[in-house]
């Protein structure tokens, strides 16, 4: 066979075979393969070396993004750190610019301590440690050979993970189910411990040595795990459960998230201490010598093991199963159960598991007590637009109803994005309890407000720089971007926590809105508490500088009947809530206050035909590729006043068919700080919708001119959210014909798009001019509708475009030539 | 009865459906309890590098 079927990208390395706790429960001493005895102890450096280059030489072969290796064991601390770091070190050293390395160790916890953390943390290992509950239940089974308990020793090893310091490395607990235990008190005392996530285990069993059941009923640990999901349910899933999260992912089309459960292939392979091949170790309940593959680091490479039949039996899903299996209405979720689990003499692995009753009622369980949007949602309503207003999109306009459409798939989407910002800070390992427990507050505010004030609650999610604050926090916890801020005066620290606390900023914002009394901590952000929305106190000069602080700065939000009181530290402010909603409020400060403070409302620009935010507070306005302006002065904004009022006015009368879209979604008007050449910049973000950032240009005629030109870029960037207008993974490069460069196939639809509404604003305006001044403006005219039919064309040849994409760039087209 | 043309009118609403899914409905409370594939496509329509970390296979019965 020239090419190996399997790709292996996770390996669980076993780097010590003996374990210093004697659990009546352990499947490697206690089932029926006993291969450990004929085991070394620890792995020798020659079986180090040679595993670093089998799994390097494997990643590499298949081109792997990542290997993800678990340190295991028996119990694998106690290799020593002096072994451990040369194992570490040499993994690292030979994936080195082959893929990334993603390195665990999973743990009894009992010899962890600050010297193995220091390890783990220079070297990011994260760490995964066995628990079974309280101390009654962890007593049960996890007692040393002399029958102490090790209960104590283990707790102390996951508050040393739990301390900021290692908060990190913390990647979550792994309880095996015994139905004695009452499941609450078992769950409660895990979910008190604040893993990122558990792992409830089945008792590995097989049909021929079934699983201890104490009732009479079939499925016990059924009954056991749904009175945990019930409760973790209610509680609003504030923990990972990967046992119910998986469940939940595959009745909803989604991964299978733990190989016990699903149909997904399973790319695992085992290195025992002697450099021994196993297929996964759990097998070792079912016979001896079952995970056996009769191969070595120093004879075979991880490829051929990628072609031992018991690891290709584990890539075919449905087809693998049996008949009772495949015929199954939970099949999807429940995939047959973890694979050791359904060996019986004679038929092999060929059967249901023998939790099957257990793994059908707990999956119907979750089905059936889902909340009913969530079971919902594969065929849950998508947002549509009306095939006129998307015509009319399409050619470049679009009138109040097409952007009311775009307005509320973007509320759609923001609720989207909130919901998986609080789940993902939820269970991230770097998100500390402090700020968990602000989110959780923060989060039942506006689940309040939700259903009591949904109208107030709406207006606050209407801001445009929400999104901007949900992508920068879902970067962070997803993707690892670190917290950025590009204007000059986002000088202060911005991190993470200072990020997530923004969500308690939003509840308050929303709780001011509807005089909902409540009391929230919020972030002191480029020293300012800030409400969108509404403004921000600016606070004055403070004795503890940001360069000697440890933590953000927070404060405290106070909404009381008919006012809200800030206070940071021992300062104090208070703002009645009519001014404060009515953008008029002043900052009253308590007398005795140490620091000065001064509420900086948002100021609205009105006119007849538009009301816009002049948005110049806003800790998230740095999401444009321009610099944001600092607070203006009151002349400033009565200069942005007059010159909008005078735009909107050539707005109306020269561009009429562009000032309904403009009047209905235009929200936010952002001022950049004047570029030093003193040109025109302007801009618009897709994570901002509703909002056009400008430099003030020099003239009315220029603001309406850059007012088309972005939110162009506005309309299109919802459409986008919407729907597949072109081939994302398509990066070839455009030649754009307006001097920008070659671009990709979206930025030049967004330029083109743009563009459209700057060749028609120069054919109003020849149309509306006189003499030299028509001239010029039906050169421009001319120049601008070359450029856009020319880029038209680029993009219908261009075969990145989807059939709905080439059908929008054709309205395009129709357009331009008209 | 006579043959008459069938009764369309220009009143029907033709509707290019999206890829957003409408989560108006779904209550503040349910967000955080709706299934990560739903979450995670409005996320993968905004950040589409940022999928969960888990993804691409079955992973190991462990807590790691």
């Amino acid at each position: 066979m020239d090419r190996p079927l399997v790709s292996l990208s996770q390996i669980v390395l076993k780097v010590h075979s003996r374990c210093d706790l004697a659990c009546d429960h352990c499947y490697v001493y206690e089932a029926a393969d006993q291969s450990w005895r004929s085991r070394p102890g620890t792995l020798s450096d020659e079986v180090i070396a040679q595993t670093a280059q089998r799994i390097a030489e494997h990643a590499s072969s298949h081109g792997l993004p990542a290997v993800q290796v678990i340190l295991h064991g028996g119990e694998p601390l106690l290799a020593g750190r002096a072994r451990l770091r040369r194992l570490i070190t040499a993994l690292h050293s030979a994936l080195r610019g082959v893929c990334d390395l993603d390195l665990r160790i999973h743990t009894n916890g009992v010899l962890l301590n600050d010297d193995f953390c220091e390890l783990f943390a220079e070297h990011g290992v994260r760490v995964g440690i066995s628990i079974d509950g309280d101390k009654s239940a962890n007593d049960r089974h996890r007692r040393y050979a002399d029958g102490r308990s090790s209960f104590d020793k283990v707790v102390r090893a996951i508050r040393l993970l739990s301390t900021d310091r290692f908060r990190d490395l913390y990647a979550g607990l792994l309880c095996t189910i015994d139905t004695a235990n009452d499941p609450l008190v078992v769950y409660e005392s895990l979910r008190d411990l604040q893993p990122p996530r558990i792992d409830f285990l089945l008792p590995h069993a097989t049909w021929d040595s079934p699983p201890f059941r104490t009732r009479a009923t079939k499925a016990e640990y059924a009954d056991w795990l749904a009175i945990i999901f019930d409760r973790w349910l209610a509680e609003g899933r504030p923990i990972q459960i990967r046992t119910f999260d998986s469940i939940i992912s595959t009745l909803h089309g989604g991964e299978n998230l733990t190989e016990a459960l699903g149909l997904g292939p399973v790319g695992l392979a085992v290195i025992e201490t002697d450099g021994t091949y196993e297929q996964v170790d759990s097998l070792k309940v079912a016979f001896d010598g079952a995970p056996e593959t009769g191969m070595n680091v120093f004879d075979h490479s991880l490829d051929l093991v990628g072609q031992h039949p018991g690891v290709i039996a584990r890539q075919q899903g449905i087809a693998g199963l049996c008949q009772t299996c495949q015929e199954c209405p939970v099949v999807g979720s429940c995939g047959g159960g973890l694979y050791s689990h359904r060996y019986r003499k004679g038929s092999g692995f060929a059967n249901p598991s023998v939790y099957c009753a257990d793994l059908l009622a707990l999956i119907s369980h979750v089905s059936s007590h889902l909340p009913a949007e969530t079971t919902a949602a594969p065929g849950r309503p998508t947002h549509v637009i009306q095939r006129q207003d998307f015509q009319a999109l399409a050619s470049g306009l679009g009138g109040a109803t097409a952007i009311t459409s775009l307005m509320e798939a973007e509320r759609s989407l923001l609720r989207g994005l909130m919901g998986a910002v609080y789940q993902s800070a939820l269970s991230a390992p770097s998100v500390v309890a402090t700020v968990r427990t602000e989110l959780q507050v923060a989060w039942s505010v506006l689940s309040t407000l939700d259903l009591e004030q949904p109208e107030a609650l709406d207006i606050t999610l209407a801001h445009p720089y929400l999104r901007a604050w949900a992508v920068r926090c879902l970067e962070q916890l997803r993707l690892d971007v670190p917290s950025r801020g590009a204007a000059e005066e986002f000088c202060g620290p911005r991190d993470l926590s200072a990020d997530l606390g923004h969500l308690s900023a939003i509840a308050a914002a929303g709780a001011i809105r509807s005089r909902m009394g409540t009391c929230l901590t919020v972030p002191v952000v480029n020293s300012a508490v800030h409400l969108p929305t509404l403004g921000r106190l600016k606070l004055g000069s403070d004795e503890g500088a940001w360069a000697t602080r440890h933590e953000p700065e927070k404060a405290r939000v106070s909404v009381i009947t008919n006012a809200a009181i800030i206070r940071v530290g021992d300062s104090c402010w208070t703002l009645d809530l009519p001014g404060l909603v009515a953008g008029e409020s002043c900052a009253t400060a308590v007398p005795g206050n140490t620091r000065c403070g001064e509420w900086q409302a948002v100021r609205m620009l009105r006119g007849s035909g538009f009301c816009v935010a002049l948005e110049d507070t806003d800790p998230y306005r740095d999401c444009h590729q321009w610099r944001p302006a600092p607070r203006l002065t009151d002349d400033e904004v009565a200069l942005w006043q007059r010159e909008l009022q005078a735009a909107w006015q050539e707005i109306e009368r020269e561009h009429a068919e562009y000032a309904p879209a403009l009047a209905a979604g235009l929200t936010a008007l952002t001022p950049l700080a004047a570029p030093p050449d003193g040109r025109d910049v302007s801009a618009a973000s897709r994570n901002a919708f509703g909002a056009v950032a400008i430099a003030r240009p020099a003239d009315p005629a220029g603001l309406a001119r850059l007012l088309m030109l972005d939110f162009q870029r506005v309309k299109l960037g919802a459409l986008f959210d919407l729907y597949d207008l072109y081939d994302p993974a398509d990066d070839r490069l455009f030649h754009a014909p307006w001097g920008e460069g070659k671009q990709q196939v979206e930025g030049l639809l967004q330029s083109t798009y743009a563009y459209l509404a700057v060749t028609q604003f120069w054919r109003a305006r020849q149309q509306f001019s006189d003499g030299p001044a028509a001239e010029s403006a039906g050169q421009h005219f001319l120049r601008w509708r070359s450029d856009a039919a020319k880029a038209v064309e680029t993009l219908l040849d261009s075969g990145a475009l989807t059939p709905l994409g080439t059908s929008f760039v054709r309205q395009m087209r129709h357009s331009v030539e008209v | 009865m006579g043959w008459r043309a069938m009764q369309t009118t220009d009143s029907i609403r033709v509707d290019v459906p999206s890829k957003l899914a409408d989560l108006r409905p779904v209550a503040f409370k349910e967000l955080p309890g709706m299934a990560s594939v739903t979450l995670d496509k409005a996320v993968q329509r905004v950040l589409p590098g940022a999928s969960p970390a888990q993804s691409g296979g079955a992973f190991f019965n462990s807590s790691v």
